[in-house]
């Protein structure tokens, strides 16, 4: 390596700045020029390959400016990799799982995500980790690595989705009634997809109740419009249908070996009942 | 305004500073105090409920203006969305047959300020509250509005005065070899002119040729008024153009918009 000499040092310093401004500044410039073309995905993606690619030229230039063999940087680099791959182990991981999930796409920015309990819109993908903004405006940093792992599911992945809703009526309804009833509610709901049709089931007789599924199809981004409108909908209209919503209850039977409880109903003003209690000793 | 009055074109405000729209199961009314505008919708059966000063004032819109505003622009929009029909009966056309289709559709509202120089627009109001639905399959359809009315042989009689609706005429072409069940058809409206023909509205007619499930169908927008519309006026501009880059579109969708 060659002495160094002011001069070099400060032309080195200028180039790395002005490459470094040079290169916020492409990036700038091409995030203007690409917004009306590319998905928020795509731009964030070109915006950042751009910004690494240009931080590594830069810093390739200011290290030959400084006279530095970048055969040898490069050859020392290698060792230094296995030594910084065990300090950083959990940081390399999640940066080639971030590589991993910008080329495969499994959601985008802007996208509704799921992983374990957390359930936020994607506001960007970077190489280290992903950020999310939970519903109730909560900033959500989770690492690539366990995306990678998890399971995630991209709530609005497709364009129309549907909405399950277990309805429990008492078992003393009629049934045909029932599924004519949920199917009117759907079908003039205007939220709710003529096609594909609403799906009314007759699911299963449960503990206290007759219970049915009703499965309503809806443009993905009218969950909560629709969720509102078709349980106050079902509400009212089994309540104007004078149908009963089951609520549990128990019935405690004694069965046939043993006489049933002996009942008797009398008036509030009529004394209590008479109860006798026997002492076993005597 | 009483409801004799025309509901299209430049209304002016009554001497109660007010206009009054009512068709059939909208009624709208504008209310015009120093520089500022107060809208309010009704729906249902609206022809009595709406009474001058009746309602709590927070039901309305209002928009405010540098001068006061003398006139209201009440412009017939055809649908933001594709359209989705079924015949009155499932129908089967044979080869080479042609038939024609009438579907009674459904306006949006469209109010603005203003003269022709100059225009403001205020909102658009949907005549009738359509559901939606899905024309295609499950990742790559469109989203569309349902329409309750069904599409009929013969022509209906509507007075788009009372009901804010235009009539499309459909003509279906069986080029093929083949039989063509027709059992619900997508229109998208946005490419038809609106016409004025007495009381009636019509959207510009659309020509459909199947040319066989194995090859692309063809959709034609007609720029002209149908024929039944006789001395219409055009009162409104397709919203888009049919453009030959969306014509060539149209032919490669439109083998999925017959089924």
């Amino acid at each position: 390596m060659k002495t160094l000499d002011l001069n070099t040092i400060l032309f080195a310093l200028g180039v790395f700045g002005v490459g470094l401004a040079l290169v916020f500044i492409i990036g700038i410039i091409l995030k203007r020029a690409l917004k009306p073309r590319l998905s928020p995905h795509h731009l964030l993606l070109a915006q950042k390959s751009t910004l690494y690619i240009g931080i590594v030229l830069v810093v390739c230039t200011t290290l030959i400016q400084l006279n530095i063999n970048l055969t040898a940087v490069l050859g020392a680099a290698g060792i230094v990799t296995v030594a910084i791959g065990f300090a950083a182990q959990t940081s390399l991981s999640n940066l080639i799982s971030g590589l991993f999930l910008l080329g495969e796409r499994p959601f985008e920015v802007g996208d509704v995500i799921v992983v374990g309990t957390t359930r936020g819109i994607v506001l960007s993908i970077d190489l280290l980790s992903v950020k999310l903004r939970t519903h109730d405006n909560l900033f959500v940093r989770m690492p690539n690595e366990t995306l990678i792992k998890a399971e995630v599911t991209t709530v609005t992945r497709f364009p129309i989705r549907r909405m399950d809703i277990m309805v429990g009526v008492a078992y003393k309804e009629d049934v045909k009634k029932v599924v004519r009833i949920l199917k009117e509610v759907a079908d003039a709901n205007p939220n709710s997809l003529n096609e594909p049709e609403p799906l009314v089931l007759f699911k299963d007789f449960g503990a206290s109740s007759l219970d049915f599924l009703i499965g309503i199809w809806f443009e993905k981004t009218k969950h909560l419009t629709l969720k509102n409108s078709i349980m106050r909908e079902i509400k009212e209209r089994f309540d104007s249908e004078g149908i009963e919503i089951a609520f549990p209850h128990l019935t405690v039977y004694a069965g046939t070996d043993s006489p049933p409880f002996p009942v008797k109903v009398s008036s509030e003003s009529s004394p209590p009942f008479p109860v006798k209690v026997n002492s076993g000793s005597s | 305004m009483s409801s004799d009055t025309p509901h299209w074109g430049l209304l002016k405000f009554s001497e109660q500073k007010e206009i009054r729209l009512e068709w059939e199961r909208l009624c709208i009314r504008i209310l015009k105090k120093e520089n500022d505008l107060l809208l309010v919708e009704n729906r249902g059966d609206t022809r009595a409920s709406i009474q001058l000063g009746a309602e709590p004032e927070s039901d309305f819109r209002r928009y405010a203006f540098e001068n006061p505003v003398e006139f209201v622009r009440v412009q017939p929009r055809t649908p933001d969305r594709p359209l989705v029909v079924q015949p009155l009966h499932p129908l089967r056309l044979a080869p080479q047959a042609k038939v024609d289709f009438y579907v009674s559709v459904p306006l949006d509202i469209q109010l603005s300020t203003g003269d022709d120089k100059f225009t403001e627009e205020l909102e658009r109001i949907r005549s009738e509250i359509l559901s939606d639905t899905w024309f295609g399959d499950q990742l790559s359809g469109v989203l569309c509005y349902a329409l309750k009315s069904r599409a009929r042989r013969e022509c209906p009689v509507i007075n788009s005065e009372k009901n804010a609706r235009a009539i499309c005429k459909i003509k279906i072409h069986n080029k093929s070899a083949e039989q063509l069940h027709c059992t619900k058809f997508c229109i998208r409206l946005d490419h038809c002119h609106l016409w004025q023909s007495g009381a009636g509205l019509w959207t510009s007619p659309i020509d459909i040729r199947y040319n066989g499930s194995s090859q692309h169908s063809s959709i034609d927008y007609n720029t002209e008024a149908p024929g039944e519309a006789s001395g219409a006026t055009k009162i409104a501009e397709a919203p888009e153009a049919p453009l030959s880059g969306l014509i060539r579109r149209t032919f490669a969708g439109l083998g999925n918009s017959l089924t």
